[in-house]
């Protein structure tokens, strides 16, 4: 991912702020400009909840990342990879890798936290991309 | 309204095609159309190109140039369409739709997919491009995940099991023995599904269609025309399209695909049918929790049903309701930009009651189902012999 569209997404990912419409209240998130709902223009910052629960799941056993090519974005995670849909409001979900876990404690309910964590390493001397993952609540 | 038939398919072998170019394949589909037409390609008024990344499987973007060319048509416009696996579906909706409004008495519409010149992870990661990439690849998700977390989902509600699921992969496959262009045919076992690697759980390896290289294609003509060249035209009776969010998780229901249910409504409306007057249909399995979540959103039994619809044998061939007799992508193959076209060939194949072992008896209508994503896109058509 190049450095500028990565900087564009960095209040996303660091920051799980979304927009709020100030006329019928429904929270997006990515942030955006004008509401799907009602057209309004009138959207504010709106922090998302750092927790939730997490709506469906799936243990991922094979990786897209091949870290032997050089110059590509190398996702990083430890195979497998347990990846959620994670409901953070109502009708505000994403979707997350769940760390620090054991693939067979999660359950459709668990309740999350999200945490800040590298995701990304381009090449050797490139950028360090950085964003929310989640952990199971103790 | 004026009527719009299909006058001539064709298409390739889909498979690990080492030695066939992108351009090659598209070539070969096309003219075979035009043959089986009974035209020349100086008949042709306009073009249509599905395909989901040729930018990134073979390097090459303009393909609308590059098959006008390839086929040598008169200079005719020639437009790619992309709506990643519905690329097929919407270029055939084009054609149509340039016919409707005049500009054209006969239209190609042509699907090429060549994806096996790249690595499995390129290939991935070319597919993946069909989700949200800030939003849902960035974090790892692969189509395969995607789908799975609809799949767990859908167990979780529902009760639906992975036997249930599986039973989609072998009767696909046992379907695709008898079709000539498919990749795989060769008859599985439920046990050899549920026993094969697990990609992404509780998606397995022999639940997911295959990486592909083919190509199809499909002539349109307006009735005058039509009824010139052929004694066997098979009528457009719907030709439907729906979108939806591209993120599965902005979806409020993440086990129903809500491009799909429109495009089925739409259809519906269009050839005044009911689910219970198609008696053979072609799904978008592109995993086989697909084929059950396109079971219920296209209106064939009640959301939440299809694990025991299908448990029950009444997607069986000429059984209740024939669901991907040709295989589907399952075992039939799934070049992605080519699957849509590939659908209607199949369609046109029974119609004209040409599918030999695998023809699905009295038969008057088909319907075809093709996705784009998780279901971002849909396009549904009713096919007719009247």
């Amino acid at each position: 991912m190049a450095i500028p569209r990565y900087w564009r997404n960095t209040q996303h990912y660091y920051n799980l702020i979304g927009s709020k419409c100030k006329k019928c209240g429904r929270v997006y998130f990515p942030q955006r400009s004008v509401c799907a709902d009602d057209d309004s223009a009138e959207l504010e910052e709106h922090p998302l909840s750092r927790e939730g629960k997490i709506l469906t799941f799936t243990v991922l056993r094979t990786s897209l990342s091949d870290p032997s090519k050089e110059n590509t974005d190398v996702i990083v995670s430890e195979m497998p990879l347990v990846l959620a849909i994670i409901e953070l409001e109502k009708g505000v979900n994403v979707t997350a890798p769940i760390i620090e876990c054991e693939p067979e404690d999660i359950k459709i309910g668990s309740k999350v936290e999200a945490v800040f964590r590298k995701i990304m390493e381009k090449g050797e001397k490139g950028i360090l991309g950085y964003s929310y993952k989640f952990r199971l609540m103790r | 309204m004026k009527k719009v038939a299909i006058v001539g398919i064709g298409m390739t072998k889909l498979g690990n095609l080492w030695d066939k170019d992108f351009s090659q394949l598209g070539l070969e589909a096309g003219s075979k159309a035009v043959f089986d037409a009974g035209l020349t390609s100086k008949d042709i008024n306009s073009l249509y190109v599905g395909t989901m990344s040729s930018g990134l499987f073979v390097e090459q973007e303009h393909t609308g140039s590059l098959f006008s060319g390839m086929l040598g048509l008169n200079n005719v416009p020639a437009t790619r369409v992309e709506g990643a696996c519905a690329s097929g579906g919407i270029a055939i909706r084009q054609a149509y739709l340039d016919i409707l409004s005049g500009k054209s008495n006969v239209s190609m519409a042509l699907g090429v997919e060549k994806m096996t010149d790249v690595s499995l992870s390129q290939a991935t990661k070319a597919l993946a491009t069909a989700s949200s990439q800030n939003f849902e690849a960035w974090f790892g998700a692969t189509f395969p995940a995607l789908y799975a977390m609809i799949a767990r989902l859908h167990m979780h509600k529902y009760g639906t099991t992975e036997e249930q699921m599986a039973l989609c992969a072998v009767k696909n496959h046992k379907n695709a023995i008898h079709n000539e262009y498919a990749q795989f045919r060769k008859e599985i076992k439920v046990e050899d599904v549920m026993g094969s690697t697990m990609v992404s759980d509780p998606i397995k390896l022999l639940d997911c269609s295959p990486i592909t290289d083919g190509a199809a294609s499909v002539i349109l003509a307006d009735e005058e025309s039509a009824k010139k060249l052929t004694d066997t035209p098979i009528w457009i009776n719907a030709s439907s399209q729906g979108s939806d969010v591209i993120s599965l998780h902005e979806r409020q229901d993440m086990t129903t695909l809500s491009a799909t249910v429109k495009a089925a409504k739409d259809a519906f409306l269009q050839s005044k049918l009911k689910p219970k007057d198609i008696k053979c249909v072609e799904v978008h399995d592109c995993f086989t929790i697909a084929e059950l979540c396109a079971l219920e959103d296209l209106g064939f039994c009640k959301k939440g049903d299809a694990g025991r619809f299908i448990e029950d044998g009444n997607t069986h061939l000429n059984a209740e309701i024939s669901v991907n007799a040709s295989g589907g992508l399952k075992a039939k193959g799934h070049p992605i930009g080519a699957s849509g076209i590939a659908q209607a060939v199949e369609a046109v194949t029974q119609l004209r009651q040409e599918a030999k072992h695998r023809q699905v008896d009295d038969i008057k209508h088909v319907m075809t189902h093709n996705v784009g994503g998780t279901g971002g896109t849909a396009v549904v058509h009713i096919f007719g012999r009247d």
